[in-house]
């Protein structure tokens, strides 16, 4: 039409005309023509009035509206840009590297922006060892930039005299700066921040406390200060936390160190376990866990050995004891055998003397190629320094040093905080030297276990400014808040690891009336530069330092190539062995603590979603299940099973745990392979202040901890006869019998490929699905998959997946398109365990497709099943018949956040109303997005082109994704692996998500459960830790045991 | 049959009489008694209303399904009602070609019973599903979207076929039956000056003057809509169980769903007919002359028989479980007898199994306070029948993983008791409004049993 109705000048170009008027190109003709035929929802009418199809639509609409009493799509006014920025195309994800910094903990970034916000994070490929792997919180930051509760402006605390919060009234940064210039100059101005790996930010802020007469005091929950310190043993002093080098180990044993997850360099510790668990390429790193509470990594070793904190320096030394007289090495070390009791029959245990010698003669014959690790939180208990020395000591004597362990080259640098600055601090605000502290990036108040001490101290501080983002615990005793850019607004640089510096880079300017805390640094020094001055000067420096290293010519040059890589690697050659450092500290002869009667062992630990409790307020982090626990939105006192027996407690019984100078009531939860004696509590919980999501989630616990000791602590427990449901989002913990995950050891590995899989026969009447293009598939290797969990967040990110709340997941309505199954086998006391991402296995005969009334979950010609979300009405049937249960339905409008929790929300990606049915799409929009990429560079699609979100951001390289129909590419050659087995075979439904058996490290026969044998019983299954009925999620597993009939 | 010995019709009644009796409640106004009744259905009705909008208005959420348990009371109910509807078709069709004249006296109310059944379980899929606005596209009509058709595989979609031609059929069975009545008080109207029943009843009689060609046509086009619907008998339930025995979730997969679905229907829509006929014969005590202890004793028998055919059904999937050898199916069935709803399962046994064999006893099948209570069991077994089938097999399938509880919320209760109000406010308006009994079809065996009959 458009040809015809004369938009063109010249009228010659009109071939045909429909009147002289159009001929002769006459503008009140055009205007007619327009009319006629443009009555599209874009045309405006001049004249004012309703088109005739307007009059429709209205009509349609009001009945509609009438009839139901519910606005389904409100009208929204898109505004088109009227001049477009420059890096900007509608529609098209901009990318940018950036850093991830957490106290202390450096990741590389790639932030994914559309139309100039930030949708998700990536890691970023150059970052090393760690590529594009990024853990839990990594990828949740995003979600604290659009925190709702984030305070918009500066704001005054005005406090009364006990120092408490009357009231908070806005106030600006002119104000606040002419207040606080003039307190600062009556001097004694101090600064305490967390682990602040950045060289520009940290010599301002010492430059501020220069001018002022005060010092700079980096503080964080994770300090590691004792670890480091006691490297002198080895000679060294001024010790950086050193580097694991799993790729060179062939045998760790890791005393109370949850190194996969919740300890520093976990990511790069994942990846390398990754490569190193594949047993096509080699028999897998054996990893032994001893450890009182149930780790992440724990549920990962092929050996646990279950004891109380108490008991790790007896048990550490009784190896060290061992492998030292084995190897002719003298020491003074002692093991007070009396602490490895029984405590049941009060002689000495022989099960854990026993395991002691082993572990010892492992460790020998893994000599070199052996790792021990025992700084975890679990083991920072009264003895950590001395348990430390015999780690030291062992990892000497054996040559882990310098082998499996990277204490010079390139260890982390980034972990800086110190315990005993700090309180050098506080003892300074006691005495009045501090007159105004400013605290940034750090909510001590809620971090610092002694609270009372130093909210005593802090009344005695003058001025207290913060930079927090909210009116926490912190804020509310703080004189001024004046929040700091999110660190996606701003600029900064970091060190890592020693040598690896990255660039963070703001990805969106400041939402709200926020600045750098460095730049009021500068103003409040009445420096001329800005903090990007100060940056660039930093960067300048480094490259004029090592200007052939960067092969650029011009600082400009190497700026830009910085800006698109993110991380300049200065690092040099990082693997290479150096020899062990002598041991040359001596032991002292300790004994070790024992529990009272009826007292019991607590030790803190840090879930891997919440952590210290920064990001509490970020909902997909309360509603991600724990790995091992599979609980949500709450902490709790985790107890062994027996305790639970012998004290008649169930999940969700409140009971008062007292301390020696703190009490809380907590839920109880039982933990299968807990020690009996030992209970566990998670700290980041009981947040107050930190906005809606957090507050009032869980309990804070912190005040347990005595000064730093957070492992071994005294405390004792009694029913309160309260009881509260703990939301679980998996309520049973067995497999009964059935095969879901198989394992076997590396031996029968060895053998048979195939060992552990039972294959059946199945036959089908119809002929399959021919797929002549792509069949898009996935590989998850259950011998690497962790059960981090990271995979969840992101795919909650990358998909616009909504949180439902505690209330919701207690009816069992988690809305998680990726989930972690969690089973147990062997006795509750001492499980194994296994985790099993499940997402939607697009079956090629899928179940859900032809149950579908309206067709609204569709088969594609690439093997992928599609939902057609706007064609759902939701009757659930789909949901009823997917054998794995993996589809999801929006019961309510979830999809409604408060604003601007919607600008974290993929575009890509619709975003569910109510009443649809949604799971896994494989990313579906990244398939699209990959073929036309290929399209438009004239190109074939490459393996590797297309990873959906869960791929990218694995830390163990499980999940891999691609065509099945290219023999060449890494899911076709997994699926040829013997190791692949499909879930639930049996009902044929063949799935294109395939697994791989979990091969352990282990002389135990785990295959044999349904091997050639058939479907044998699983020894003890069905007993594990099914006690808890406080939540409605179905755990009535004591009476499921059945006989698996033969197929 | 030793039936046949009886007379069906009590207190030797002459047609005038009958069609004294039956149209005399029509058209005296109504009593104080039926009032109440009405107005308590009605108010159960409102609730129902409000109950329905919520869970329309706000969302499905409100209910107590959940993941893993995707179907819920809607459906159970739902199914409950189809059931109920069952009887109707079975009572005024199947034994009418099997020329059983007892059936007259119970026919037309067995049928309005059916229909308001129907209508019941017609609200429940659409409330159940996510986005009831739209529940209209599980039907086939030409639309806008391209070649988008419905998918003719889904169970969900033979539902829809077979409920509303079950429902379609039973309307037209049930108003071809009225035709005769309406035309009889048209003219009762006529006669009385009544000018707005004469208009109502005028309308409805489709001009009836009860000719014998009218007559001729009548019983054709009676005998072919009896004919039409007798296999609708075994298809709706048939259609519905295919639901569940099409999907692959153990404890649905299994191919004795269909007769074991029909079975329960019958058992409990007669269960139902017995509550409704007992309620009548209490509300108008001149129906006891119609409605007699014979009728009752018969319906009774049937039950008895269903019942029993329902626990070999039970019986059989037991066996079946074990015999395939599938462990899913094996502990579909285990957990569904002593499962964390063993409760549900032994609830349907005793109701279902175990109390209809009080009808061995003539004198119980013969006593109007017991076969009400048994009556009113039978429904309630029948109930948990549907729960223990949709709820225990969804809540534990193949992934532990992902079991997971189902409890009933307000609304589930809501819903449940609120459809009663619905079914009942219809029935009492009918009984009010309609002729209860087949004046037309009562006549013809006003001699049966009666010496030197016809």
């Amino acid at each position: 039409m458009s040809n015809s109705t004369g938009n063109s000048n010249n009228n010659n170009e009109n071939k045909y005309w429909l009147s002289l008027d159009q001929w002769r190109n006459d503008p009140g003709f055009k205007e007619m023509v327009d009319k006629e035929f443009q009555s599209s929802p874009l045309s405006e009418e001049s004249q004012g009035g309703w088109a005739r199809r307007d009059f429709l639509k209205l009509m349609g609409a009001s009945l509609a509206l009438g009839s139901f009493g519910c606005v389904r799509r409100p009208i929204q006014k898109i505004v088109p840009y009227v001049n477009r920025p420059r890096d900007i195309v509608p529609g098209v994800s901009n990318f940018y590297a950036s850093t991830f910094q957490n106290g202390g903990e450096v990741t590389g970034l790639v932030v994914r922006t559309r139309e100039g916000r930030p949708i998700k994070m990536e890691g970023n490929e150059f970052f090393p060892e760690v590529g594009e792997a990024l853990n839990i919180q990594g990828q949740a930051h995003i979600l604290s930039l659009y925190d709702p509760d984030r305070l918009t402006k500066p704001v005054e605390n005005l406090l009364n005299t006990e120092r408490t919060n009357k009231d908070t009234v806005s106030t600006d940064w002119a104000k606040a700066d002419k207040f606080l210039s003039s307190k600062f100059s009556q001097g004694g101005a101090y600064v305490l921040s967390d682990s602040n790996p950045s060289k520009t930010s940290r010599e301002i802020i010492k430059s501020f406390a220069t001018k002022f007469g005060g010092e700079y005091v980096e503080w964080s929950p994770n300090s590691y200060e004792a670890f480091k310190k006691s490297f002198s043993v080895l000679g060294a002093s001024g010790e950086s936390l050193p580097r694991l080098r799993i790729d060179n180990a062939d045998y760790i044993f890791s005393l109370g160190t949850d190194f996969l997850e919740t300890s520093y360099g976990a990511l790069a510790n994942s990846k390398a376990w990754g490569r190193r668990r594949d047993p096509e390429t080699g028999e897998p790193v054996k990893l032994v866990q001893a450890e009182s509470l149930m780790s992440l990594t724990g549920t990962n070793s092929d050996r646990r050995v279950i004891l109380s904190s108490n008991q790790y320096l007896a048990f550490i030394s009784q190896i060290a004891i061992k492998v030292a007289s084995s190897l002719g090495v003298s020491t003074n070390l002692t093991s007070d055998k009396s602490a490895l009791v029984n405590k049941a029959s009060r002689q000495e245990d022989d099960a854990l003397l026993k395991e002691a010698s082993k572990i010892a003669s492992e460790l020998i014959k893994h000599k070199e190629k052996s790792l021990v690790l025992a700084y975890g939180s679990q083991v920072k208990n009264e003895d950590y320094e001395e348990i430390q020395k015999v780690a030291h000591f062992l990892n000497s004597i054996l040559g882990a040093d310098g082998s499996t362990l990277d204490y010079s080259q390139s260890p982390y640098v980034s972990y800086r905080g110190s315990d005993e600055g700090l309180e050098k601090l506080i003892g300074l605000m006691n005495k009045g030297v501090v007159k105004s502290l400013v605290i940034h990036d750090l909510n001590i108040v809620y971090l610092y276990p002694q609270r009372e001490k130093l909210l005593k101290a802090l009344k005695k501080v003058k001025t207290v400014v913060y930079t927090g983002s909210h009116n926490d615990e912190t804020g509310s005793v703080s004189h001024y808040i004046l929040p700091d850019d999110h660190s996606l607004e701003k600029w900064n640089e970091y060190e890592s690891l020693k040598g690896i510096y990255t660039v963070q880079q703001p990805t969106i300017s400041p939402l709200y009336d926020t600045r750098s805390f460095e730049a009021g640094l500068l103003k409040w020094i009445g420096s001329e530069k800005t903090w990007f001055d100060s940056l660039s000067e930093t960067w300048k420096s480094r490259y004029n330092a090592n200007k052939s290293a960067s092969g650029f010519s011009t600082f400009e040059e190497f700026w830009v190539a910085l800006l698109q890589k993110g991380v300049w690697d200065l690092s040099g050659f990082r693997n290479s062995k150096k020899s062990a450092r002598p041991f040359s500290g001596s032991f002292k002869s300790t004994r070790s603590k024992k529990t009272k009667e009826g007292h019991f062992e607590l030790s803190l630990y840090e879930k891997p979603a919440i952590g210290s409790g920064k990001y509490a307020n970020v909902s997909w982090l309360q509603e991600l299940p724990d790995p091992v626990s599979k609980v949500v939105w709450d902490n709790y006192l985790t107890i062994s099973p027996s305790t639970a027996e012998k004290m008649h407690l169930n999940t969700g019984d409140v009971v008062l745990v007292k301390g020696e100078s703190f009490k809380e009531e907590l839920p109880v939860y039982i933990q299968p392979g807990q020690d009996s004696h030992t209970v566990g509590a998670a700290l980041g919980y009981g947040r107050k202040g930190a906005g809606k999501v957090a507050d009032g989630v869980g309990k804070s616990v912190t005040s347990f901890a005595k000064g730093f000791v957070s492992s071994g602590l005294d405390v004792s427990f009694s029913k309160t006869g309260k009881k509260i449901e703990i939301a679980n989002t998996q309520g049973h913990h067995t497999m009964d019998g059935r095969q879901i995950v198989t394992e076997t050891s590396y031996n029968e590995y060895k053998k048979d490929e195939s060992s552990g899989i039972h294959k059946h026969k199945v036959f089908s009447l119809w002929s399959k699905h021919k797929y002549t293009g792509h069949k898009w598939a996935m590989s998850v290797d259950l011998s690497k998959c962790t059960g981090c969990s990271a995979c969840v967040v992101a795919c909650q990110s990358e998909n616009n997946i909504p949180v439902v709340g505690k209330k919701h997941i207690l009816n069992g309505r988690e809305m998680h398109w990726i989930r972690i199954d969690r089973y147990y086998s062997g006795s509750p006391e001492s499980p194994r365990t296994v985790h099993q991402p499940v997402m939607c296995q697009h079956c090629d005969n899928a179940p859900c497709e032809t149950v579908c009334p309206v067709l609204a979950t569709v088969h594609s010609s690439e093997g992928t099943n599609d939902m057609v979300y706007n064609r759902c009405v939701g009757t659930r049937y789909c949901s009823n018949n997917c054998p794995y249960k993996v589809r999801r339905f929006n019961w309510f409008n979830y999809s409604k956040v408060q604003s601007p929790l919607n600008m974290a929300l993929n575009p890509e990606v619709t975003v569910r109303s109510r009443g649809v049915m949604e799971k896994c799409t494989f990313c579906i929009h990244k398939i699209q997005d990959g073929k036309a990429k290929a399209k438009m560079e004239k190109r074939d699609l490459k393996d590797g082109d297309i990873r959906p979100a869960c791929e990218i951001t694995c830390g163990s390289d499980a999940i891999v994704f691609g065509d099945m129909n290219d023999s060449s590419s890494k899911v076709s050659k997994k699926f040829a692996e013997g190791r692949t087995y499909q879930l639930l075979e049996e009902i044929n439904v063949v799935p294109s998500v395939r697994y791989m058996t979990r091969v352990l490290n282990t002389e135990e026969k785990l295959a044999g459960h349904h091997g050639s044998a058939g479907h044998g019983e699983e020894k003890g299954h069905g007993k594990s830790g099914d006690d808890d009925h406080g939540h409605k999620k179905d755990s009535h597993a004591k009476e499921t045991h059945h006989e698996g009939g033969a197929h | 049959m030793s039936l046949l010995e009886k007379p069906l019709i009590k207190g030797d009644k002459s047609p005038k009489d009958v069609t004294e009796d039956i149209a005399h409640l029509v058209e005296a106004k109504p009593h104080l008694k039926w009032l109440w009744m009405v107005l308590s259905a009605k108010s159960m009705l409102l609730f129902y209303m409000v109950v329905v909008g919520c869970i329309v208005g706000i969302g499905m959420g409100l209910m107590g399904v959940n993941h893993p348990v995707g179907w819920g009371t809607d459906i159970v109910t739902f199914v409950f009602w189809v059931g109920i509807g069952h009887a109707g078709t079975l009572i005024s069709a199947v034994l009418y070609l099997f020329r059983q004249k007892w059936r007259t006296s119970i026919a037309r109310s067995a049928e309005a019973m059916t229909v308001f059944a129907v209508m019941t379980a017609g609200i429940f899929p659409i409330i159940h599903t996510g986005r009831p606005w739209l529940a209209f596209w599980l039907f086939p009509y030409p639309n806008q979207r391209g070649p988008l058709w419905v998918n003719f595989r889904s169970p969900l979609l033979w539902d829809v076929f077979a409920i509303s031609t079950y429902a379609t059929v039973s309307i037209v069975f049930w108003y071809v039956g009225l035709v005769p009545d309406f035309a009889t008080l048209r003219d009762r109207a006529k006669k009385d000056g009544r000018k707005i029943a004469h208009g109502v009843f005028g309308a409805l009689s489709l001009g009836w003057r009860g000719a014998t060609a009218h007559w001729r046509h009548y019983e054709m086009v009676y005998l072919i809509l009896a004919a039409l619907s007798t296999p609708l008998v075994l298809s709706v339930h048939s259609i519905v169980s295919f639901d569940f025995a099409v999907a692959q979730l153990p404890g649905w997969h299994t191919t004795i769903f269909p007769p074991y679905f029909v079975a329960g229907a019958i058992f409990s829509g007669f269960a139902m007919v017995v509550t409704l006929m007992t309620l009548i014969r209490i509300a108008v005590p001149k129906f006891k002359d119609y409605v007699t202890l014979d009728h009752m004793e018969l319906m009774n028998k049937i039950i008895m028989t269903t019942g029993m055919l329902v626990g070999y059904a039970y019986a059989s999937e037991f066996f079946i479980a074990w015999y395939s050898g599938s462990k899913y199916e094996g502990y579909a069935f285990i957990n569904r007898a002593f499962g964390p709803y063993w409760w549900s399962y032994w609830t349907m046994i005793t109701c279902n199994v175990v109390i209809p064999q009080l009808f061995w006893f003539k004198s119980l099948r013969r006593n109007i306070p017991v076969m009400f209570v048994i009556s009113i069991f039978v429904n309630i077994g029948m109930w948990f029948e549907r729960y223990v089938i949709t709820v225990t097999s969804l809540h534990r399938d193949f992934l532990p993983a992902n079991w997971g509880l189902f409890d009933m919320t307000f609304y589930d209760f809501g819903a449940l008791i609120g459809s009663f109000g619905m079914f009942f406010t219809l029935f009492l308006m009918y009984i009010q409004f309609v002729p209860a009994i087949s004046i037309a079809e009562v006549k013809p065996v006003l001699g049966t049993g009666k010496e030197g009959g016809h």
